[in-house]
């Protein structure tokens, strides 16, 4: 081999090399872009796979949002049964609240007509107050009439007390006379004992009835008084009523 | 019945309503509570109830229709220095009646249910028998005004149930003598 | 003709308020119970003021005051309580009644009078 084809040789496999190589670079970065099949047919795979999970998925929801649509429903037509149901009440209630009202009413309409005969009540305090100032103006007629008792007892006691003197100065004459009138002075003082004792019944008698005089027109007065509080609540209460 | 404090309370709402009453205005007045009746010596008294359902109270004026009593509620009553006896005992009843007045008024806050009888006068004599009325509460004033004869006031308690108030001392009294238009 | 109508069962408060209105230029009428009181006013048109006690015999003060407003109707008088009493019960029966105001005793004259006066219209 000559010099010359070996350098022929050399640029032969040089030429025919460089496109080679060139081809075989291009393949390898080919084949480097190149994805593995296998790797794209799991992916392919697992991306099915995901998709079928995901519609079963939505599948599931779409079922259980069907449900709790029914469920709704049901509790919407249930809630419509019951408000039915209230609203009947309701008007039931209404119904015996009025007439329980005009019930009140009545009661205290008839409240009213009570504590009327009661007010009336303050007449007859009147007329008690009309008697028992009778009474009291008995009693001083009864201390005059005493007073005037025990004066004429007193006399009768001087009258006897002269006549006992008389009867001295009558000597022997005089003796039964003197006898009489020592009686009457005893019967006198007997007398003046009585009408002390009357008198004093007499101070007790006054202090009885005017104590309860009094107490009757204080207690009348509260019993009014406690009537007209019940008057007037019972006339607050219609209006209010009425309103 | 009736608590010591109930009975301190009687006492110091009489006590009010005599000042409040019995004194022209201005005057001083001292009121004493005496131990016993020794030494009210008047020879008649006028007489007012205060009722609840829970007790009756009376309340004696003791007084004398003499010159110097006469003189006195003449002046109290405006003016006139001489007035005949009918007329000192209207007097003399009208400020039972004011006093009583404000009494059943005071009282009434601690008990609501209470009325007032009007006045009527007796002989000093039937003090005897008050004995018999069972009073759970007995007690005798001296009131001494400036110019005026010592005035004696008697408070007799009857109750029918347990009594028992106390009394706010500070609480002002009720207030007279203005006009309240409706 | 009168202008002021005491009422008051008492002598002593009628003297007394009298006495103080007539020494201030008033013409004034006595009645001693409700019933009284009740034919004075029917008696005497002139009267614009009834000054009335309640608790008196025959007819108490606030029955006449009611009374008064049924049989007479007019607004043209005017009715004012002068009493010891002070219960808001009796005030509430009073108001019903048409009265004008409420005073307690005892009677202070020279607080109320220009009140008094106005009412009357001098």
């Amino acid at each position: 081999m000559t010099q010359d084809s070996l350098i022929y040789l050399a640029l032969g496999a040089v030429l025919s090399g460089a496109p080679l190589l060139w081809k075989i670079r291009q393949l390898r970065s080919r084949i480097a872009r190149m994805i593995d099949l296998e790797q794209v047919e799991s992916l392919k795979r697992s991306l099915h796979l995901t998709l079928e999970e995901q519609q079963l998925d939505i599948a599931m929801r779409q079922q259980a949002l069907e449900e709790e649509r029914q469920q709704a429903d049901m509790e919407l037509q249930q809630m419509r049964d019951e408000h039915a149901q209230l609203a009947e009440q309701f008007d039931l209630r209404k119904t015996e609240f009025s007439s329980s009202m005009t019930r009140v009413l009545e009661n205290c309409a008839s409240s009213q007509e009570t504590i009327d005969h009661l007010l009336g009540l303050m007449r007859t305090f009147e007329r008690w107050h009309d008697d028992l100032n009778a009474l009291i103006a008995h009693n001083r007629d009864m201390h005059r009439k005493n007073d005037e008792f025990a004066l004429i007892v007193n006399q009768v006691i001087i009258v006897a007390l002269n006549a006992s003197i008389e009867a001295a100065r009558a000597g022997s004459h005089g003796r039964g006379f003197a006898v009489v009138a020592a009686e009457i002075r005893d019967l006198a003082q007997r007398a003046e004992k009585l009408s002390k004792n009357y008198r004093s019944s007499l101070y007790q008698n006054d202090l009885i009835t005017t104590t309860t005089f009094q107490d009757l027109q204080a207690g009348g007065k509260m019993i009014v008084g406690a009537v007209i509080g019940l008057d007037l609540i019972n006339k607050k209460t219609r209006e209010a009523l009425a309103a | 019945m009736i608590s010591s404090s109930a009975k301190e309370g009687f006492n110091l709402l009489l006590t009010q309503a005599l000042k409040d009453s019995l004194v022209p205005s201005g005057a001083h007045c001292e009121v004493a509570m005496l131990p016993d009746d020794s030494s009210i010596r008047e020879s008649k008294m006028a007489v007012l109830t205060v009722s609840s359902y829970l007790f009756r109270l009376m309340v004696m004026f003791h007084f004398t229709p003499d010159a110097a009593t006469l003189a006195y509620f003449a002046r109290l009553n405006s003016g006139t220095a001489d007035i005949a006896e009918q007329e000192c005992l209207d007097a003399i009843a009208e400020r039972g009646n004011l006093c009583c007045g404000i009494l059943n008024r005071d009282l009434s806050a601690y008990f609501p249910h209470i009325g007032m009888s009007t006045p009527n006068v007796i002989d000093r004599h039937c003090a005897a028998y008050l004995k018999m009325l069972n009073c759970g509460h007995i007690q005798h004033f001296a009131i001494d005004i400036d110019q005026a004869p010592r005035l004696h006031v008697s408070l007799w308690v009857s109750e029918y149930a347990e009594i028992d108030f106390t009394v706010d001392a500070e609480a002002g009294g009720s207030s007279t003598g203005e006009l309240e238009l409706f | 003709m009168a202008q002021i109508l005491v009422v008051d069962d008492s002598s002593t408060v009628r003297t007394e308020v009298g006495d103080f209105l007539k020494k201030n230029g008033l013409d004034v009428a006595l009645a001693v119970d409700g019933r009284d009181g009740l034919a004075k006013l029917k008696g005497d048109p002139g009267i614009k003021l009834v000054l009335s006690d309640v608790n008196m015999p025959n007819m108490d003060g606030l029955t006449m005051a009611e009374r008064i407003r049924s049989e007479l109707g007019n607004a043209g008088v005017n009715i004012i309580m002068l009493t010891t009493e002070n219960s808001p019960i009796m005030k509430e029966r009073g108001k019903a009644a048409g009265i004008k105001g409420w005073i307690v005793k005892p009677f202070k004259g020279e607080a109320v009078l220009p009140t008094f006066k106005k009412l009357v219209g001098v």
